[in-house]
């Protein structure tokens, strides 16, 4: 509930990001990257082009809103996760865990944003836009990829990033030396499961 | 590590990648997504008989309220993430198998009781829908992935223990142990 809330605060790092790289014309043409209250809009300047049944008024422009709380939700998951650990750095964990989520969810709605003006509104703007097909094949990927498993995915590695001795207590091992010694059973240097009994006189 | 998150990253990206083409499309998804909206028709019949499905659509034939199951919504997604850690992470195939076998189960049962609360919450309340839909769910669901797959590691963890006890002050394993003495440095 206090993500749901503070969502349009949390989301301002995004908003500078996104609107940047409109300054800098990355992509090409979007305009500008205005925030609303949920998320944001993309402002092109990429014209509707010509769909059968639908009339546009003359300097139409292509928008594309994007709810970002569907892809920035993970910050609510990680900060459950945190306060449930009770880390005696949990706050600390807390503002790290945001700011390594960061970049994935601009990513994320960059991709959703790219995803609605270039596949979603007819051929006519993708022409405009002049973007190879493997380059929309990339958004699409990222878009499927941004909705179905980035935010609660990296929500949970960060975590466990940041809470690597809590697990490691669960699991009842050092993961680094887990994942070591079992790569070295593999090559048959050490190989505890492998190594066959002592024949008994 | 680091080989562990290439792995893990790679499987993954080619296991999506593979079930958003046509063909993992046509052949896995569509009749998953179908055969789980049946699957929850019938369970939900045991107490509810207005409860239909129709292709991936599960509809209360009472008030016309129906739920469609999307990507996102089958467990695919979730399962693939788990079958990506499990595959990544270094262990023998008869212990990934059983984690798979047993973590399958894991992920589509608790997707199971996802879709048929949907389907309730959605007849008694929208906005508790929507919440429980696009946030709650799906929050939940992968940490039914990370939890399956943290009891997996400390489960083979143990077996590896099991197999290899602490070494004594002389470096060599103690009674029980099955691996051979290593030899003490002069």
């Amino acid at each position: 509930m206090a993500w749901y809330v503070l969502a349009p605060l949390l989301h301002w790092p995004i908003r500078w990001f996104l609107s940047g790289m409109a300054l800098l014309g990355v992509p090409e043409f979007v305009t500008a990257v205005q925030q609303t209250l949920h998320g944001f809009e993309f402002l092109t300047d990429l014209a509707p082009g010509s769909t059968p049944g639908q009339a546009f008024r003359p300097g139409a422009i292509i928008s594309a809103e994007v709810d970002a709380r569907l892809y920035s939700y993970g910050t609510a998951l990680m900060a459950a996760l945190t306060l449930a650990a009770w880390h005696p750095k949990r706050w600390r964990n807390l503002w790290y865990g945001w700011l390594m989520l960061l970049p994935l969810q601009m990513l994320a709605v960059f991709a959703v944003g790219m995803k609605q003006i270039l596949l979603s509104s007819g051929p006519g703007v993708v022409e405009q836009a002049g973007w190879a097909q493997w380059q929309l094949e990339v958004i699409a990927y990222l878009y499927q990829f941004s909705t179905l498993i980035m935010p609660p995915v990296t929500a949970l590695a960060v975590w466990l990033i940041l809470h690597r001795t809590f697990v490691e207590k669960f699991i009842g091992a050092d993961m680094i030396t887990l994942l070591r010694t079992d790569r070295k059973t593999k090559t048959g240097n050490v190989a505890p499961r492998a190594t066959p009994m002592p024949k008994r006189p | 590590m680091a080989r562990f998150l290439i792995l893990f990253l790679v499987i993954q990206a080619v296991l999506f990648g593979a079930q958003l083409t046509p063909w993992g499309q046509d052949y896995f998804v569509t009749p998953w997504t179908n055969g789980l909206a049946h699957f929850c028709a019938q369970l939900v019949a045991i107490f509810d008989s207005s409860a239909i499905a129709t292709g991936k659509i599960l509809r209360s034939a009472t008030n016309g309220f129906a739920v469609s199951i999307e990507a996102g919504c089958n467990g695919v997604e979730a399962t693939l993430v788990l079958v990506a850690a499990i595959l990544a992470f270094p262990s023998t195939w008869k212990q990934k198998l059983w984690g798979l076998g047993i973590g399958f189960l894991a992920v589509q049962g608790l997707n199971v009781v996802r879709i048929i609360s949907l389907f309730y919450l959605g007849q008694w309340n929208m906005t508790a829908f929507e919440w429980a839909h696009l946030y709650i769910w799906q929050a939940l669901i992968m940490l039914d992935v990370l939890i399956v797959w943290l009891i997996w590691v400390r489960r083979i963890n143990r077996d590896s223990g099991r197999a290899l006890p602490p070494p004594d002050d002389a470096g060599t394993p103690g009674p029980s142990g099955t691996a051979t003495p290593t030899p003490v440095a002069a």
